[in-house]
């Protein structure tokens, strides 16, 4: 029998608590990542088919795009947070707690999985699409049918990744104020020397990635021929 | 435009690409067309601008200038959507398959209808018919990375096939295949030929493939059309120096220069010689040529290496010869051979010793 109470003394008692930040940081996690999962896939099909060779060719806006991407990506997290705050207050009213954060964390991993999202359905052969426009198939379609469908397990790995990036994020973003597991592990672990608390975290964020890692690797799997 | 427009008609096609390393004309004056039912082979080596040609048919490459008759139908101005329409009513093969990836064969091959929003029934009816053609039902439910090169090949015939056109566009549909695949998948076209009416455009740049199954032919050579016709008429009567190099394959060229390498000229050449490439056209491949130049011109002549190819039914023969004697007697005699309609073309011009002492002092 393993006596918690004596290795997981804060734990033990602040058990609640845990879980408390645990839902928020899944709260956070859900809610950026199907917004910027959204958004990503978009930006990722609007840079592909844009691309020189691309089914809706436009070099110039292509161009722009991604400067304006690589530009969003080299900012630390942390600072877009802070350079965020005012726009932040202006959409949401404020740019503390968990609605503070999801903002910030939307507008950090965007960017990111955008780029991932390229790359899946770069993956996609040009003589596949050569062969629909051959057929007479439209533009639309072969978008839908042909580039999303083919890299489904690339993009299924790509929307894993992003996950959990924004896991990370919301350690970050709760730090500054969000809440979740990030703040609990700093406001206790960290600031109040509960190490227990900070082992505690630090593994359910483990599992958490891990569970999203070994489901994504899963379905990626199944969908591969 | 009547009943007897060609089915397919390219004429004075030209296209330019403009990049940063510079202009490349890769087509230039294209002129060539089709009539229903014919195989017409377009060959050229890399870059000679077969894939920018047959691309131009079905208009996914724009041409700068001239004009594209489907069914004696101008689509060259045609818009995007009036242009998918006629896509529809030709088909295209690729050297690399292009199946799609996750879905299985019998989803490859519907994919087509699906998007012309047909009934479940119909579906499943003209799949199936297809999956017989080409010999595949077995693998209905297979993915195309469980099928072996030559299958996904048939794979994507059938697919270019489910909507009946009247054009199959085959952009080097062989090259990654192995030679009996090959066979197999020009003996499928052939059948498809014979049974169906398909006219066949067929882009390639073996020779072998072309001899095995068309009818006519267009040489390209840098975006131009070096020469064309029926088959017969090229292969018997190549005049562009492109087409001749080309055919050298088919004639087994290498094999004589091998000869010519490894032979001691001396002991066939006397007096002033020559190596010669005879071609026999139809029924004078039968005729006892050799036998009748030795006695009438009094020089010797040695066999070298022959062979005869069946051209559209027709014999052509392809002899390499040593011819020497007399001077002058030579060069009457390979006069006599051009005057009875044979092709003739001098390799390599021989002196023997003596001659040559001369020439050294
Ligand atoms: N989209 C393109 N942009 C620039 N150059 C091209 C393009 N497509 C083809 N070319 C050039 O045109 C020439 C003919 O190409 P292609 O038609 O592919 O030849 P082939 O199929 O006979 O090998 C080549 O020099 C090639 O590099
Ligand atoms: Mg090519």
């Amino acid at each position: 029998m393993i006596r918690w109470a004596e290795y997981f003394p804060n734990v033990v008692e602040m058990w609640q608590d845990l879980l408390k930040s645990l839902g928020e940081t899944l709260v956070m996690v859900g809610i950026s990542g199907a917004l910027s999962m959204f958004l990503g896939v978009l930006l990722g099909i609007v840079l592909v088919v844009s691309a020189e060779g691309g089914l809706y060719e436009n070099k110039g806006f292509n161009s722009v795009t991604g400067k304006l991407i690589n530009v969003f990506r080299s900012i630390p997290f942390v600072i877009l947070i802070a350079l965020m705050v005012p726009f932040t207050r202006l959409v949401v009213g404020t740019s503390i707690g968990l609605r503070g954060a999801i903002l910030p964390m939307v507008v950090g991993i965007v960017p990111f999985i955008s780029r991932v999202m390229e790359q899946a359905l770069c993956e996609v052969d040009k003589g596949v699409i050569e062969a629909a426009r051959a057929m007479g198939i439209s533009k639309p379609y072969i978008v839908v049918h042909i580039l999303i469908q083919e890299s489904l397990p690339g993009i299924v790995r790509a929307v894993v990744i992003s996950f959990i990036s924004l896991i990370g994020f919301s350690a970050m973003a709760g730090a500054v104020g969000g809440g979740g597991l990030g703040s609990f592990a700093i406001r206790y672990g960290y600031a109040r020397y509960m190490l227990d608390i900070t082992v505690v975290t630090v593994l359910i964020l483990l599992l958490m990635v891990n569970v999203l890692q070994g489901l994504g690797n899963f379905i990626a799997k199944k969908m591969t021929h | 435009m009547g009943e007897s427009a060609p089915v397919m008609e390219l004429k004075n096609l030209y296209k330019t690409f403009r990049t940063k390393a510079g202009t490349i004309e890769a087509l230039k004056n294209i002129s060539i067309s089709a009539e229903t039912g014919d195989i017409l082979g377009i060959i050229g080596v890399s870059g000679a601008g077969k894939s920018t040609l047959v691309r131009s048919i079905n208009m996914l490459e724009r041409p700068d200038s001239g004009e594209v008759y489907i069914s004696g139908n101008n689509i060259t101005a045609l818009s995007e959507k009036n242009l998918m329409e006629i896509r529809q009513k030709i088909g295209m093969i690729f050297q690399h398959f292009n199946l799609l990836k996750s879905k299985t064969v019998y989803e490859n091959i519907a994919f087509p209808l699906r998007y012309l929003r047909k009934s479940r029934s119909e579906i499943s009816r003209k799949v199936g018919a297809m999956l017989e053609i080409v010999d595949l039902t077995d693998k209905a439910h297979s993915y195309p990375s469980q099928l072996s090169g030559g299958q996904k090949q048939r794979v994507a015939i059938a697919r270019a096939l489910v909507t009946e056109p009247a054009i199959l566009l085959s952009d080097e549909a062989t090259s990654a295949l192995d030679p009996q695949t090959t066979d197999s998948i020009l003996g499928l076209l052939e059948k498809l030929n014979g049974e169906f009416g398909l006219t066949v455009v067929l882009i390639t740049h073996e020779m072998d493939v072309v001899k095995k199954i068309c009818n006519k032919v267009a040489v390209l050579d840098r975006g131009e059309v070096a020469e064309q016709g029926t088959l017969w008429e090229v292969f018997s009567n190549p005049v562009s120096d492109i087409t001749k190099k080309m055919l050298s394959g088919l004639f087994k060229l290498d094999n004589i220069h091998y000869i010519l390498k490894n032979i001691n000229v001396d002991e066939i050449i006397r007096g002033w010689g020559a190596i010669v490439h005879l071609l026999f056209r139809g029924e004078k491949a039968n005729n006892a040529y050799i036998a009748h130049l030795v006695r009438k011109f009094g020089i010797e002549v040695s066999i070298l290496y022959g062979n005869i190819e069946i051209i559209q039914t027709f014999p052509l023969g392809s002899l390499f010869i040593a011819i020497s004697g007399d001077r002058e007697q030579v060069g009457k005699a390979l006069d006599f051979l051009r005057s009875e309609d044979v092709g003739v073309t001098i390799l390599k011009e021989l002196h023997d010793r003596e001659e040559r002492r001369e020439e050294y002092f």
